[in-house]
């Protein structure tokens, strides 16, 4: 049995993906395999990839099935296949280092109960997603941290932080959870690993009850690719984003409701956003699962305003700000209506939205200055401005500056 | 109208001004312009650099018949310049000519302003890296102006001081107003640059004389550093002799003030001090209770050191000195630590307002290059506007 299974689900990105998969394969560990769930229109693509030009054992092709998957039953039917002791799912654009593999056994060593484990996540556009000035992170912090998980579950639920979205911590989905908890929750859960179409919050929700013990590093092991196709480069483009919503919800139409009933809060139009989104998904979980929510509609209040706050102009923000009033003033006979208090149009955010520099320990870059092509390339780029990995784990503490 | 003069000296380094050279001209802007006083042996690289670029924006100063000193070839620069403003920075260096923008906010911030300086990176290039290296940048972007009493007692009375003053206003990787340098040249002997370390030489004097002194923390510039850098001696002791031989041949009038019995070539505290001091004494300039700092600074520099053979000599030799200078009671107070330690890796990441990283990142292979690679990481000089109204 192995370490850790890397799942990489795809749909007709094929020149992402074996650009990834080639990537994760310049790893010599042997403590790691790779599952590809190709959801593609054309098979072929990936199928004489794999037949000719690449052979690993570590990795595995399952091919596309006789109809179509929605993203959330591509991810689905990828679990049964798992081997690792633990799970970790990527986008077909992304990058994750191997050696998580070796972080998870350190502190399953140091914490015997450890169910889930995260790590910092760079992030990084292809050259092919830059509309405009976009720019990439990288986490530069090291430090690892046992969750508290009253808290994070305040953060998940009920929007304890009042960000634009909420920090999903721990999950699949850029994190690892382990195969022992993920059958847990399929048993608790719905009878799936995953019902949600928002699978990763969805992932994000369940791991955060339902974990026993959740351990982070601050030290990112992956990159959040986002190619031109990708769903996150919707947020370049309200075009985009309209059209990947609209085939988002009909891929997923037999899947739980990608909008809860009982949150009017449009997936399109001015409320239309990666907030608003996440918070269907949160939302739903909570009322399906009878999860506390004292305290999120105050704070989705002020989530919404700091969603506002990112509009690209002033016309813009008049348009999202009406429409979260619209949204508020129907939600729940208007109980949170007077929490939703926009305060004028501020263009120094927008100044200062896609801004080179390190803030709060976070390195951003402009991307059209990096010579980097890939989020391989951007990650090893970046990791000469974090912690070497043999460094975390060894727990080291003192260092020379 | 040129508003900014990017000089250059250079001396036998044709391969590193060239690519200064090359990197800053690819720049769209007008308002600035290069010049380089070349003091080669050799004339002919740059010369066919010039003329293959065709740059109006570029002037280059042929070698003189005989190679100059360093003072003289900074000095025959700035007549030639024709810039509202004045920068140097080594030939292994880099500056970004978005400095113009900076200049004309910071003046809208501080109308009197007439020294602007910037924080700091360093870049050592490729060949003289042993294995890995780590380097720093601030991450702060914030910009100030200085009390002029506190810039005094950084530099005079090395308040705050590391293993040399932190007062970076100047003209080496600062700018200064054509009109403070004239000013300059008019108040202290009839030249723009005079004595021993020149950087030093000209804070010493920007510091007397400016009504304003501006420091935006955000880095501007890279000070780099090859083989034949001054700066490899404090990379390096090895090269220490011979670098010391080479300053002191350039400076035919001596480097040394007097009583102060500390050799030049013990390190960058005491190098720097003489050229303060000499400057002190030259003009005047009697000031008290500044040499527990100084002493301060001595003990950080031997604590540069990386092995235990040479901490030990440096530290009796400006021990001794320090007896020699102001007897026992004040070589009590030198107390220099052996630091380095190698079994202890470097910390890579951000603590204490820096961020460090390996200097690998990007694989540049120039100081341009790797201003390119840290400028996508730093704060847009293009924002600066935003940030200050």
């Amino acid at each position: 049995m192995t370490d850790l299974t890397i799942c990489v689900p795809t749909r007709n990105r094929q020149r992402y993906c074996i650009e990834t998969i080639r990537a994760l394969a310049r790893s010599n560990a042997r403590n790691f395999d790779v599952i590809v769930a190709d959801n593609s229109d054309d098979a072929s693509v990936l199928a004489e990839f794999f037949a000719n030009d690449f052979h690993d054992e570590r990795f595995r092709l399952l091919p596309p099935g006789d109809r179509v998957y929605s993203m959330v039953d591509n991810w689905e039917r990828t679990m049964p296949e798992v081997t690792g002791r633990w799970v970790s799912f990527i986008g077909d654009d992304d990058y994750l280092d191997p050696r998580a593999a070796d972080l998870i056994a350190r502190y399953e060593k140091t914490y015997p109960d450890v169910e889930a484990v995260g790590w910092g996540r760079m992030a990084f556009n292809w050259p092919d997603n830059r509309p405009d000035e976009t720019i990439a992170s990288i986490p530069a912090g090291s430090t690892t941290y046992v969750s508290d998980q009253s808290k994070l579950q305040d953060v998940l639920y009920r929007w304890s932080e009042r960000k634009s979205k909420p920090a999903s911590g721990y999950g699949v989905y850029h994190g690892a959870v382990k195969r022992s908890l993920m059958e847990r929750i399929k048993a608790r859960f719905g009878g799936r690993y995953f019902e949600h179409p928002n699978v990763d919050y969805d992932s994000a929700c369940k791991v955060t009850l339902e974990g026993k013990r959740l351990v982070s590093c601050q030290r990112p092991f992956s990159v959040l690719g986002a190619c031109g196709a990708s769903n996150s480069a919707g947020l370049q483009s309200a075009k985009t984003m309209t059209e990947r919503t609209k085939t988002f919800n009909q891929e997923n139409e037999h899947n739980v409701p990608v909008a809860c009933p009982g949150f009017p809060f449009p997936l399109s139009g001015g409320t239309m956003s990666v907030c608003v989104s996440v918070a269907h998904m949160t939302y739903w979980f909570c009322t399906t699962y009878g999860v506390d929510l004292t305290g999120f509609g105050e704070n989705f209040a002020a989530s919404a305003m700091e969603e506002c706050a990112s509009a690209r102009d002033e016309e813009h923000y008049a348009f999202k700000v009406a429409a979260f009033r619209e949204a508020f003033a129907e939600w729940e006979g208007g109980r949170w209506a007077a929490c939703f208090a926009p305060g004028p149009y501020n263009p120094e955010r927008v100044a200062f939205r896609r801004m080179s520099g390190v803030f709060n320990n976070v390195i951003y870059f402009q991307e059209r200055k990096l010579k980097a092509q890939t989020p391989y390339e951007f990650y090893r780029f970046g990791e000469h401005a974090v912690l070497p990995v043999k460094h975390v784990m060894s727990g080291r503490k003192v260092f020379t500056t | 109208m040129t508003l900014l003069s990017i000089c250059i000296p250079t001396r036998n380094r044709q391969t590193y001004a060239a690519d200064a050279i090359r990197y800053l001209l690819r720049s769209e802007r007008q308002d600035f312009e290069v010049v380089v006083a070349d003091n080669s042996d050799d004339p002919a690289p740059l010369a066919e650099l010039t003329a293959s670029l065709g740059d109006p924006r570029l002037k280059l100063l042929s070698p003189a018949a005989v190679p100059l000193s360093m003072r003289d070839n900074w000095e025959r620069l700035i007549p030639e310049t024709s810039g509202e403003w004045l920068s140097y920075i080594g030939d292994d260096d880099y500056l970004d000519p978005e400095l113009c923008d900076v200049i004309r906010l910071a003046r809208t911030v501080a109308p009197k302003m007439d020294c602007l300086s910037w924080g700091r990176a360093y870049y050592a290039w490729p060949e003289i890296r042993k294995g890995d290296e780590i380097t720093s940048l601030p991450v702060s972007s914030s910009l100030a102006t200085f009390k002029k009493e506190d810039l005094l007692k950084r530099l005079f009375f090395w308040e705050k001081a590391t293993d040399r003053p932190t007062c970076p206003f100047g003209i080496y990787h600062g700018v200064v107003s054509r009109t403070l340098m004239d000013q300059i040249h008019q108040t202290f002997s009839g030249c723009y640059f005079e004595q021993g370390n020149l950087d030093y030489d000209n804070i010493c004097k920007v510091v007397m004389l400016s009504e304003c002194c501006v420091l935006w923390e955000r880095p501007l510039s890279v000070f780099g550093a090859c083989r034949a850098s001054n700066t490899m001696a404090l990379r390096d002791r090895s090269f220490a002799e011979e670098r010391t031989k080479q300053f002191l041949a350039e400076n035919p009038d001596g480097v040394q003030a007097e009583g102060f019995p500390f050799s030049p070539d013990l390190g960058i505290a005491a190098s720097i001090a003489h050229t303060i001091e000499r400057f002190k004494q030259k003009y005047g300039i009697e000031l008290s209770g500044w040499e527990d700092n100084f002493i301060g600074a001595c003990a950080k520099d031997c604590e540069t050191s990386f092995n235990r053979a040479e901490f030990k000599s440096r530290s009796e030799a400006y021990g001794s000195a320090i007896a020699a200078w102001r007897g026992k009671p004040a070589k009590k107070q030198f107390k220099p630590e052996y630091r380095f330690r190698p079994d202890v890796p470097a910390f890579i990441g951000v603590t204490e307002g820096k961020l460090y990283f390996d200097m690998n990142m990007g694989d540049t292979k120039t100081a341009a290059e790797f201003y390119e690679m840290i400028d996508a990481m730093l704060f847009p000089v293009r924002l600066l506007e935003a940030r200050l109204l």
